[in-house]
């Protein structure tokens, strides 16, 4: 099954008010990230998805490559526009956590989020999120949250093969691309509405799908795992990871780069992003 | 217009109980003024007249000036400096010169920029903030180090606009 994105069936389909009704279909293009990037201010819609079916240099964080079998999967980025400059985090992690509710309609497992941009099933990676902004001085220009999603691919390169899966994997049968983007920008809508109107409860529902939440874990912070075990206690209205130390102070981590490491944790590799 | 005297002037002041000083001396005019322990004004005024025929063009008197009256250091250049506008910070993160280690800097000192450039990234927690220029001109000063922790508002660059 390697057919194009049907553009004009997701159209019919589409529920929601305003996301993705300025729809870019791609049948090939580097990234879609670095595409919206490319469109002037002035003629950006806030709303506008971009999807390609085939990402010829898809990224993941600090330029790892994404690989996504073509035809295959969903790889698309919306722009947003918001007037504020602040709280993108939470709106990434918004975005992360809608796409788990979506995907557990079709699962019996539940999905979790990897802080911060991974999906998880079972330990293994499903999808991944790369959220970059632009600011035009101080204002916020443009949000683009670029999402890759392994939904009918099965095969996978020996490298990732143990930590990747796809949506067909675990559900055991195929999935529509169409109706599963529908699904998904609906509930990506219905977030963004949640983040704008500053939904305390948002935090609650983020944090609890986010891997050791209330648990003592062990951390990577810079590359070094301190000689300590913090308890998470979640994330704070600006996506900011909040954890106890063992002298129950509340550390806050917005310079450092920090990995959360549970049991189950999956190994990623260097350089590279499991996913396909 | 000669820096030393503007040095002397400030020296002069510094030592003396004056609390402020003007000169004008044609279309040259500067002002330099104590600060107090309650104002966050800046401790000096500086002003380039406009015409083209001015003498020598000073482009950074300020640093002297601002280290004579070391007292008070809480001060914004960005009120001190008619002629640089100061680009500060949207957002708190770590500030990044370039897109990755090994790639060139957006800007360098005294380049020529135009409005739309990236000028940096402010990374916070994996998300990538790319800062543009709203308008053109000449990168006058970068103000932090590359891969340093920045605040909200705190300056970037200083760009003497077009």
């Amino acid at each position: 099954m390697s057919a194009k994105f049907d553009v004009e069936r997701f159209s019919h389909m589409l529920q929601t008010s305003w996301l993705g009704h300025e729809f870019i279909y791609l049948e090939k293009t580097d990234s879609t990230n670095s595409y919206l990037k490319k469109i002037p201010s002035r003629e950006l819609i806030h709303g506008t998805v971009t999807l390609t079916d085939h990402q010829e240099k898809g990224r993941g964080q600090y330029e790892r490559r994404w690989e996504a079998e073509p035809f295959k999967n969903l790889t698309f980025t919306i722009a947003f526009r918001p007037k504020l400059s602040d709280r993108f985090n939470l709106l990434s992690l918004a975005v992360a956590y809608s796409i788990t509710e979506v995907l557990e309609e079709y699962l019996e497992d539940s999905v979790c989020l990897k802080w911060p941009n991974d999906i998880l099933i079972n330990g293994k990676k499903i999808g991944g999120l790369l959220t970059e902004c632009t600011f035009n001085g101080s204002k916020p220009d443009r949000v683009l949250i670029g999402l890759g999603l392994n939904v009918g691919q099965t095969e996978f390169s020996n490298e990732i093969n143990s930590i990747a899966t796809s949506l067909k994997r675990e559900a055991n049968h195929s999935v529509e691309r169409e109706e599963l983007l529908n699904k998904i920008l609906l509930s990506i809508e219905n977030v963004y509405h949640r983040w704008h109107k500053q939904d305390e409860i948002l935090k609650q529902d983020i944090s609890k799908k986010i891997l050791g939440y209330g648990e003592w874990v062990d951390i990577d912070v810079n590359g070094v795992v301190p000689n300590q075990k913090f308890k998470f206690i979640g994330v704070n209205s600006n996506g900011e990871l909040l954890m106890l130390n063992e002298q129950l102070d509340v550390n806050k981590f917005i310079y450092e780069q920090v990995r959360i490491i549970t049991g189950h944790q999956i190994v990623s590799q260097p350089g590279k992003n499991p996913s396909v | 217009m000669d820096l030393k005297l503007v040095k002397k002037l400030l020296d002069l002041i510094s030592e003396s109980e004056v609390d402020e000083v003007s000169i004008e001396e044609g279309d040259f005019k500067i002002k330099v003024k104590k600060t107090s322990e309650l104002s966050s004004q800046p401790a000096v005024q500086y002003q380039i007249p406009q015409q083209p025929h001015a003498p020598q063009q000073p482009s950074q008197p300020q640093q002297p000036t601002a280290s004579v009256e070391s007292g008070e250091t809480d001060t914004e250049e960005s009120e001190s400096k008619p002629d640089g506008e100061v680009v500060k910070s949207p957002i708190v993160g770590t500030f990044y010169e370039a897109s990755s280690p090994d790639s060139d800097p957006f800007v360098t000192v005294g380049d020529h920029i135009s409005a739309g450039d990236t000028l940096c990234i402010v990374e916070a927690m994996k998300i990538m903030n790319e800062i543009e220029a709203e308008f053109s001109g000449t990168v006058q000063k970068i103000l932090v180090d590359d891969a340093s922790p920045v605040e909200f508002d705190q300056p970037l660059f200083v760009i003497k606009k077009d």
